[in-house]
């Protein structure tokens, strides 16, 4: 019996171990934030945190995430979700679950991403093309979570 | 439009509640707009779309789907106008299926969201509701303070004068035994709230997971099915081994139908398990034989009967002027079937039980799936109850009714709730694509820089055979077919447009912004053609001929200014303009060029970026600007997916494009930035948003590659396409 961590609750679910978590998630927790899309990993409806990393629950079975930390929209308190609302991104909104997701994976590893590695790590589809809000609000919310301290450079002037 | 006459207060139980009847038409005059409610516990607020109650909420119910489209914030927005309320504070609720909320348009009347026309065709009863509303609520106030209605002032949901104040729920009793008054909307400069951008009301719970898809319906005591249908368009079912199926875990039966006589549906067969997973993987193990269908069908095919088509002279469609052109040394234009390919695939819930068919469904489709469940479960229109979720996309997919009658069919045979459920490849593999076309122009510019003649042949499948074939004859031609050229916004004494067209078995329909999509790219490319032609800029060459078009004149004006096309400076810039569903869009596209590297230092084709876009959107009368211009962006998006890479494929009479590795919908890193100017043009209507910004961007863009590299792209998808410097990347 697959057992795991689901929006910080221990969880344990009866159900074959090869079961995509997508399937799990949605039909046997009822957490429907999480999208099917595709089903084969191609199109990112169905991202989910898995120990923090964006993850394809279509194509992860539930028995890979055994003992492990598993997040979806619904357990998600995170600076983007505001950024979402504040740059009015979502259209019809079905692939936002995963583009949310994948945001905030992309922020907390990397509080203060270049446009490339924006584009390198966001390649959830939306059919909408709501991507020009989606970017505007990865640059909003990268500006307002706290950044690492970076080492200062020794000042070389004094002004 | 509204007869006023009409107007009605439906019912008021210690609230007001406005509605408004329409003329109808004759197929539906079993139904009596003015007698009582005649449909389940919720009968009481047919036909009404404002609610306030005791309590002073005020509850809208929207009469069309939200697709993404912004619809659900729209209509609120003009109701809230009217009734001097905050947006925020107004609940929306979908309006169930009923012919009382047919789009209130000339020609249809049904319940439907398509054509770019919900705020076309809503805005002004929403308003004259809230008008009404808000003059019945200051008159009860009157009333019981003695006063007279002029002094009474509304804001915020209160009735106030001098020291008296009452909320509207306060007032909605005494409001709704009033005679309805004849009120009119608010004059356009007293506006607060149309025309500025709040926060759309649908969104905070598109951000956290709650907002209800129709995949997300979760009925007590549901089972779950998946659907599979013939491979080969048109075959039909003539045996079903399933056996190894059965044996499966959560399998609960395994089922087959056949198309219904009405043309609705095609043979198919589901398993029905206890979930959806249980039911995808047994449908695997379903051993179905199909006969039938066009077999030999395929890409090669496919193209060779839409050039045979440009061969022959067609129907002839338009004729102006003394001397129209052949066509016969024209050049080819051509485009691909495309899928639709929205996000969410296609599901429905239903459930028959107590002598009704409840569905809960994503459409954009009520009127039709109405009519369509009744005819083939053999049950009168008002047996069916249809909730109308949130749509994951539509497209123009999801006005077709055949995913709903299925999982009615199946829920009639099971007599449980059923969620049905397609996969992604059934999905693909049983669209309502959007037609592949041909088209062969021919022009002539005579020495002052002049157009003389233009003539146009066209070549593909009519979408609108499968609805109205008895009256394809009789139709005036232009219908999804023709637009753009039946209608040319370009001064040209001498034109011909010709039309051939296709039968072929594979299912076609409205896919966003439909013929608009084919005849915006053949247009405005050989409009740039004629243009290098002439030795005259594109831009120029525009303007030259739209004289008698001025909100084209001033649009292609605009956004040329906004791409400060003439101070190119070594930048590649395509222009397009093109109309569609009451709007007129112009755009300027801006490329760069760069060698594709097939390894070793040798060079194989090139690579089209599309940096940066420029929108300039004349919309008519404008009530949310932000939604708009998201609304344009997306559509430019769109457009630049299908003309970079889509394509649906064809082999042994079956689409044989299976999911999206096949089919590249583009991707964050390759949408380029976008301006978009919305321009509030000479009409006081609005104009359609969701679909009039796709058009322009193909033609855009390959009049840009044309500036870039001197050849032109007459065929989409752009990938692929041959150049003197090999084959095109994106
Ligand atoms: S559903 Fe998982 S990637 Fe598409
Ligand atoms: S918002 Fe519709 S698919 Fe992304």
């Amino acid at each position: 019996m697959p057992s795991f961590t689901l929006n910080s609750r221990p969880v344990s679910v009866e159900v074959d171990p090869d079961t995509p978590l997508l399937w799990v998630l949605r039909e046997q927790f009822a957490l429907t934030g999480t999208k099917f899309g595709c089903g084969v990993g191609q199109c990112g409806a169905c991202t989910v945190h898995v120990e923090g990393v964006a993850t394809r629950s279509c194509i992860t079975t539930v028995g890979g995430v055994e003992g492990r930390a598993v997040r979806t929209i619904e357990g998600l308190d995170h600076p983007v979700q505001k950024a979402w609302i504040e740059e009015q991104v979502p259209q019809c909104g079905y692939c936002q679950s995963g583009q949310i997701m994948a945001a905030a994976a992309l922020l907390d590893a990397h509080p203060n991403p270049d446009e490339a590695t924006v584009a390198d790590s966001m390649t959830n589809l939306c059919r909408c093309a709501t991507y020009a809000r989606i970017k505007k609000a990865i640059r909003r919310a990268a500006d307002e979570m706290p950044q690492p301290i970076a080492p200062q450079p020794p000042p070389t002037s004094t002004p | 439009m509204i007869n006023l006459s009409r107007r009605d207060i439906l019912r008021s139980a210690g609230g007001l509640l406005l509605g408004f009847a329409f003329p109808i038409s004759p197929e539906f005059l079993e139904y009596d707009p003015e007698g009582s409610p005649n449909r389940g516990p919720d009968g009481e607020w047919l036909g009404a779309y404002v609610c306030i109650d005791p309590q002073g909420v005020v509850t809208l119910r929207v009469p069309a789907s939200e697709m993404g489209q912004g619809v659900h914030t729209a209509l609120p927005m003009i109701l809230a106008e009217e009734l001097d309320l905050d947006l925020a504070t107004v609940r929306v609720e979908m309006a169930p299926n009923s012919i009382a909320y047919a789009h209130p348009s000339d020609v249809g009347k049904t319940q439907l969201t398509a054509g770019s026309g919900s705020v076309r065709g809503w805005w002004g009863p929403m308003a004259i509701a809230g008008a009404t509303a808000r003059a019945m609520l200051v008159e009860a106030a009157a009333h019981r303070w003695g006063v007279s209605v002029g002094s009474c002032v509304t804001a915020g949901g209160r009735v106030t004068c001098g020291e008296h104040a009452a909320t509207y729920g306060d007032l909605a009793a005494e409001a709704a035994v009033l005679t309805v008054p004849e009120a009119s909307p608010k004059p356009r400069r007293s506006w607060r709230l149309v025309g500025t951008e709040p926060q759309r009301l649908d969104i905070p719970s598109k951000t956290n997971g709650a907002a209800l898809f129709g995949i997300d319906v979760d009925v007590p005591g549901a089972v779950q099915a998946t659907v599979l249908h013939s491979p080969v368009f048109g075959a039909r079912l003539v045996s079903v081994d399933d056996t190894e199926a059965r044996k499966l875990p959560g399998v609960i039966d395994v089922l087959h139908f056949k198309g219904s006589e009405t043309g609705h549906t095609s043979d198919f067969v589901t398993v029905i398990a206890d979930t959806f997973w249980h039911a995808r993987v047994a449908i695997v193990s379903v051993v179905a034989t199909w006969e039938g269908g066009r077999s030999e069908l395929d890409d090669a095919t496919i193209e060779r009967e839409l050039m045979d088509g440009l061969e022959h002279r067609g129907q002839l469609c338009k004729k102006v002027g003394a001397r129209p052109p052949s066509v016969e040394s024209g050049v080819t234009y051509q485009v691909p079937y495309l899928h639709h390919a929205t996000m969410e695939p296609l599901t429905c819930t239903a459930h028959v039980h107590d002598d009704i068919v409840e569905l809960w469904a994503p459409t954009q489709a009520q009127g039709f799936t109405e009519r369509a469940v009744a005819a083939v479960l053999g049950v009168p229109h008002d047996a069916i109850v249809l909730h109308t979720t949130f749509l994951g996309g539509g497209f123009g997919r999801k006005s077709e009714v055949d995913f709903v009658v299925e999982a009615a069919q199946i829920a009639q045979a099971v007599g449980k709730p059923v969620k049905v459920t397609w996969t992604r490849e059934e999905d693909f593999s049983h669209g309502f694509y959007r037609p592949a076309f041909g088209a062969r122009l021919n022009g002539a510019v005579d020495s002052a820089g002049r157009i003389t003649d233009l003539s146009v042949r066209l070549s593909g499948p009519n979408i609108l055979t499968r609805f109205v074939p008895f009256l394809l004859d009789g139709l005036p031609f232009g219908f999804f077919v023709g637009e753009n050229f039946f209608d040319l916004p370009y001064s040209v004494p001498n034109q011909r447009l010709e039309y051939n067209r296709l039968e072929l078995p594979i299912p076609t329909g409205f896919w966003r912004s439909v013929s608009a999509s084919h005849n915006g790219f053949f247009r405005e490319c050989f409009i740039d053609e004629l243009a290098h032609g002439a030795g005259v800029d594109p831009v120029q060459f525009r303007l030259d001929h739209l004289v008698d078009s001025p909100r084209h004149h001033n649009l292609v004006r605009r956004v040329a200014d906004m791409a400060d096309w003439d101070h190119r400076d070594g930048r590649f810039l395509g222009i397009a303009v093109v109309e569609s569903f009451g709007s007129i869009v112009a755009e300027v596209a801006q490329i760069r060029v760069e060698d594709h590297l097939a390894g070793a230092g040798t060079v194989d084709g090139i690579v089209v970026h599309v940096e940066r876009v420029w929108v300039a959107f004349d919309c008519g009368r404008c009530i949310h600007r932000g939604i708009i211009a998201a609304q344009a962006q997306g559509a430019v998006g769109m457009g630049l997916s299908v003309a970079f890479g889509e394509r649906m494929s064809f082999s042994g009479g079956a689409a044989v494009t299976p999911n999206f590795y096949a089919y590249p919908v583009l991707k964050l890193g390759q949408m380029p930035e976008i301006e978009v100017e919305v321009i509030e043009g000479a009409l006081d209507q609005p104009g359609g948003v969701g679909e009039p910004a796709l058009p322009p961007i193909a033609p855009a863009v390959c009049n840009a590659i044309f500036a870039a590299i001197g050849e032109r792209i007459r065929e989409l998808p752009i990938a692929g396409q041959k150049t003197a410097r090999g084959v095109i990347f994106v």
